[in-house]
């Protein structure tokens, strides 16, 4: 009997979404039960995945294709490789994180809001499995609908704006990936005669026009650019992350971003190797610009929101460098910065929100002194943030020198030359990061925090996830190495 | 006994088991602040130093061990990053000096934090920075010692900000990364490039990827198909790196103001353990310097400039601790002179017995810091050796070691002072002299001020000191008045450098005449200082020199950055975010348009609707033609 099913993986949440209706669910405490539970039942079933995932069998590659609109050559097709496995897991865990880090953030509404995150993660999950573009599509494009609704009903400040922008922003980039995806569907049809949305037929189809690949490649790196974020591509971001309540802004900064970098992969790379090799280069130029600039701009935010969002873009510039280093040491670095990445930034989102439910100030010259009353607060702080300058035994360690040491060996001379500046990430990142804790923690504490609330036991169990997971990925790489290595090993070695 | 050598992991695995149970402890508040976290770090530094101790006699017998076991940590493609442990008589004597400096500071500063709120999580930190030490010295290739490198790094933050929420140790903590960072930025492209040039050759070879036992012929293939240019630029990466951890010129910035920390941790992390990881960085890259005229010239130009420079602000200072922190500046120059010169085991021999002596010396600080409640300026002192006469003499012991006149900082000195002398340079004997006469000028004059003279009325009353304290300073009294004996020949032990050396035994036997003159110096330097103290004057000439480089980081690197950065925040606001609104903008003109064309007139929808189904065929048409 097969257990491992990956439809019933994103029909979970989806399930859980509707059930929350049901009017047995009618107390806040209910609610919150039924939501933790289910979303630890889907981790559990997510482990499960990763426990019988053999990466050097191809017959544990699961899939799944269901006739879906057999006309138009569509199908609900799923798979399952190295890398969504290692980004569906990273999904579950973040999501069940942020679903027990609501408790205090969400005042009103909550049955419709733990209705949205199930939504959100069905939707995640579905475009990290989907093996038909048009599915692919389908799925990128809902994860919007629950996302506009977590910023825009539960923020605060300009959240509708802030959720609009987000919206029109992600929409925007997605109309060059369908675009794109009508343009290859076309082309195949025309040259082929078969119509048909699968990837491996569309995707893997070498025989395009040159003019369409190019087309069709900048048109999906900018889809993708938007949610990575690239840099001139960003200002949603930050303003997006400031707005949100703190358990959206881990799911965002978490899960969300990964998309893009998994649709870089995914799409970018393994659709269209050759013209990657000649964009390689910019590519890695705007993982450059990407660390510098956002490290540079997160120094002089005075919000201590806004300092982690731009963090955020920073460490996507590593993973634009590893992307663009274009080989097995560059992308092993770059798939393990993406999940690093994911477990650092929920994590400095879950503080900042401990942070402002306590003081409700995100103004870094308005807090200071907290290590004092918050300690337990304060030392896990220190780990998550010296996982993210870098730190090594830590998980951001690892992700970082393969990028630069698969930068150094890349073929492309410009970007072996280059590599140094990159570097400069090392010493800008502490300039930032320990300065927001300096002045968070360190100093003199204000009369009026003496009496702030100490660390819940549901904030522990967070933190203490996350940092145990931090450290586990950084003591011992090689417990998720093992998972995507093989398969980019491969793909290179071609 | 070869099981000690085998095993010699457990030494840091040890301090890493207890700083494991102290910090659950504490996060669960099962033993918070209770004496248990002390034992148990004391505990494991015992050990340590046992097993330690044992491995180093194990490798004193046998001739010129060399003990080598990894596994591979990362592996991708041929890139394959290793982990594990090297025992040689470089790290094996290394391993021994940090778990005994490391134990006798925990001894200390059970009665040092003794009412100290976060008692329990100063042990935890200082179990791991032996962690973390011990692992670096141990390293079996550059990968691991970069990753060693940040961790001692990382408890040098953590132990500096200790007192978190004083400004100025928050500060000081976060300067300190910031500069080492620099360094460590250094070694990092460094090591990379490195590993990346010389990769065919490690592929080759059966060895692990850059490692330290290979190193010789990774250098030798570097210049061979590179060139000596990429030799010099990868040995300056690696320069920095040191300069950064060994407070040198430019970058020593950090050290004076890294005195915020507990006094037990400016003894153990700031004076004898971690800055010297420069310096081992250096003799474990020697080979990579070696090959290179011009790469040695750097490292003895900047150890001697920074000797100079930091003896002058030395004399300048009044807090207590920071003389001795200018002074850790001005010794582990000294230091970076030998080993440039290549006198490698002269200046690793003269690590050792600074690494003791300053030790000694910070303990003793921290003894009458403790005993005057916290007070450093040394002018509001005087006449203490009738209050406290053993911490005088312990002090005095390490001056007098450290300034060369007896015990083991002598026969350091005069190891150096020989290789100078025999490298011919004539300029560089006569700077190496002046820092002789600065030593001993700047160390005797604290010395007097604080221990000799009139009783400063200001005093007060003096708290008395814990019996663990003392104990402490004791031991490294006896430690570095014999150490350097027991080490420099006689008796049948072998001497210093015939334990560790590079290529060749140096085999330093110094002529008579050059121990009278150093002797000469350094006495008169004694003397100059006893005049200025009986004289009472003060040296305020130049006195604020010392913050020229920090005005220079202060006000025009961090300006430049916060310009740049605010620069860009602007382009971010505005520029980036302008474009975005301007396409709004335009998006609502072009909709008005729109509007503007719609009319009760049922004709108008027809010729627009004929229209764009004439311009979508045009466009679909063409669009065929182009691909197929």
């Amino acid at each position: 009997m097969k257990i491992l099913s990956l439809s019933a993986l994103i029909l979970l949440p989806l399930i859980s979404s509707g059930m929350l209706f049901f009017p047995f669910f009618n107390t806040i405490r209910k609610i919150r039960c039924f939501a933790q539970i289910s979303a630890s039942i889907h981790f559990l079933y997510m482990l499960l995945f990763l426990a019988m995932y053999n990466p050097f069998s191809p017959e544990s590659a699961l899939s799944e294709v269901y006739k879906w609109i057999e006309p138009l050559g569509i199908s609900f097709s799923l798979s399952l490789d190295g890398i969504s496995l290692i980004c569906a897991v990273l999904t579950s865990f973040v999501f069940l994180m942020a679903i027990v880090a609501s408790k205090h953030h969400i005042k009103e509404h909550q049955r419709f809001y733990y209705s949205m995150v199930f939504l959100l993660q069905a939707a995640v999950l579905g475009v990290f499995f989907a093996h038909d573009m048009f599915l692919f599509f389908m799925f990128w494009e809902l994860e919007l609908i629950p996302m506009y609704f977590l910023i825009s009903i539960w923020g605060s400040g300009k959240k509708e704006a802030s959720a609009m922008k987000f919206l029109l922003y992600t929409f925007g980039g997605s109309i060059f990936m369908l675009m794109s995806i009508l343009g290859l569907y076309y082309c195949h049809y025309v040259q082929t005669g078969m119509l048909t949305m699968d990837m491996d037929y569309i995707g893997l189809y070498n025989d395009y026009p040159e003019i369409v690949k190019y087309l069709a490649f900048v048109g999906f790196f900018v889809a993708f650019g938007v949610k990575l974020p690239v840099v001139p591509l960003h200002s949603w971001l930050p303003s997006a992350h400031v707005d949100a309540p703190a358990p959206v802004s881990m799911m965002l900064a978490g899960v969300l971003l990964k998309l893009g970098g998994y649709g870089l992969i995914r799409v970018n790379l393994f659709f269209f190797p050759d013209i990657f090799v000649k964009f390689a280069f910019a590519v890695f130029v705007l993982g450059i610009i990407n660390i510098v600039y956002a490290s540079c701009v997160a120094f002089v935010q005075s919000d201590i929101k806004r300092q982690v969002a731009y963090s955020s873009i920073s460490h996507m510039g590593i993973f634009l460098v590893g992307l663009g280093a274009l080989n097995a040491v560059g992308m092993c670095g770059a798939v393990f910065q993406m999940v690093s990445h994911g477990l650092i930034s929920s994590g400095l989102f879950m503080v900042i929100g401990m942070i402002y439910l306590r003081t409700h100030t995100r103004d870094i010259s308005l807090l200071g002194g907290l290590g004092k009353v918050l300690p337990g607060i304060y030392y896990l702080t220190l780990v998550v943030v010296f996982a993210s300058i870098g730190i090594p035994l830590l998980s951001g360690f690892p992700g970082e020198m393969m990028s630069f040491f698969g930068a150094f060996i890349s073929e492309n001379e410009l970007v072996r030359h280059f590599v140094f500046a990159g570097m400069a990430g090392v010493i800008l990142t502490p300039v930032y990061m320990l300065n927001m804790v300096r002045g968070v923690f360190g100093g003199v504490l204000f009369e009026k925090f003496k009496k702030i609330e100490r660390m819940h036991v549901h904030e522990a169990v967070v933190m203490i996830s996350i940092v145990f997971l931090i450290v586990l990925t950084g003591v011992y790489p090689g417990s998720i190495m093992k998972i995507f290595a093989p398969m980019i090993e491969n793909f290179f070695s071609i | 006994m070869s099981f000690f050598v085998d095993y010699i992991w457990l030494v840091p695995l040890f301090s890493l088991i207890a700083f494991l149970i102290i910090s659950t402890g504490n996060m669960f508040v099962l033993h918070r602040n209770s004496r248990i976290s002390a034992y148990l770090t004391l505990s494991s530094s015992f050990l340590g130093l046992v097993f330690g101790v044992l491995a180093f006699i194990y490798c004193y017998i046998s001739e010129n061990i060399w003990f080598e076991r990894t596994f591979s940590w990362i592996s991708v493609d041929a890139l394959s990053f290793d982990f594990g442990f090297m025992v040689d008589n470089l790290s094996a004597t290394m391993v021994v000096m940090v778990c005994f400096i490391s134990l006798l500071v925990q001894i200390f500063s059970m009665g040092y934090m003794k009412e100290d709120p976060e008692y329990s999580k100063f042990f935890g930190y200082l179990a791991l920075f032996n962690f973390a030490m011990c692992f670096l010295v141990l390293s079996p290739n550059l990968f691991q010692a970069y990753i060693f490198w940040e961790m001692v790094g990382l408890c040098s933050y953590l132990l500096i900000g200790f007192w978190y929420w004083k400004n100025s140790a928050s500060k000081a903590a976060y300067k300190a990364f910031i500069v080492n960072r620099v360094g460590d930025f250094g070694f990092l492209l460094g090591m990379v490039a490195f590993g990346i040039f010389t990769f065919n050759y490690w592929i080759n070879s059966d060895l692990s990827f850059l490692s330290f036992s290979d190193l010789n012929m990774a250098v030798f293939y570097l210049k061979d198909v590179f060139g000596g240019y990429s030799v010099v630029i990868i040995g300056l990466l690696f320069l920095l790196a040191s300069c950064a951890k060994s407070a040198q010129f430019p970058l020593y910035v950090w050290l004076p103001d890294a005195m915020e920390a507990p006094t037990p941790v400016s003894a153990l992390i700031h004076a004898a353990t971690m800055v010297v990881a420069g310096v081992f960085l250096l003799a474990r890259m020697y080979p990579l310097f070696e090959v290179s005229s011009l790469l040695m010239g750097a490292v003895v130009v900047i150890g001697i400039f920074t000797a100079l420079l930091c003896g002058v602000f030395a004399l300048f200072e009044r807090d207590l601790k920071r003389v001795l922190a200018y002074s850790t500046c001005s010794q582990l120059g000294y230091m970076f002179f030998a080993i440039g010169l290549g006198a490698y085991s002269a200046g690793i021999f003269h690590m050792f017995t600074h690494s003791f002596a300053k030790a000694l010396l910070f303990l003793a600080a921290g003894c009458v810091v403790f005993a005057l409640g916290g007070r450093q300026d040394i002018f509001e002192m005087g006449g203490l050796r009738k209050r406290m006469p053993v911490v005088a003499y312990s002090f005095l012991a390490g001056v007098i070691s450290l300034s060369g006149l007896f015990f083991s900082g002598f026969y350091s000195k005069e190891c150096i002072f020989q290789a100078v002398f025999e490298s011919g340079n004539i300029w560089l004997s006569v700077l190496f002299c002046a820092i002789g006469i600065l030593t001993a000028f700047y160390l005797f004059r604290v010395y007097f001020l604080v221990f000799e003279g009139e009783e400063n009325r200001s005093v007060g009353e003096v708290r008395s000191i814990p019996f663990s304290m003392i104990f402490s300073v004791c031991t490294l009294v006896v430690v570095s008045v014999l150490f350097g004996f027991l080490l420099g020949g006689h008796f049948g032990i072998k001497s210093f450098d015939e334990l560790i050396y590079y290529s060749f035994k140096e085999g330093y036997r110094p002529s008579f005449l050059l121990v009278i003159l150093s002797v000469c110096l350094s006495l008169s330097g004694v003397i100059g200082a006893y005049l200025l103290s009986k004289a009472g004057k003060r040296v305020y000439l130049f006195e604020n020199l010392r913050f020229v480089v920090d005005w220079f980081y202060e006000n025009v690197v961090s300006r430049v950055f916060c310009i740049v950065s605010k620069l860009f925040d602007f382009v971010d606001r505005y520029i980036v975010y302008g474009v975005v609104y301007i396409c709004g903008l335009l998006v609502n003109l072009f909709s008005l348009l729109l509007r503007s064309l719609s009319s009760k007139n049922i004709g108008v929808y027809v010729v627009l609707s004929m229209g764009w189904l004439i311009l979508l065929f045009i466009v679909l048409y063409g669009f065929k033609e182009l691909f197929v």
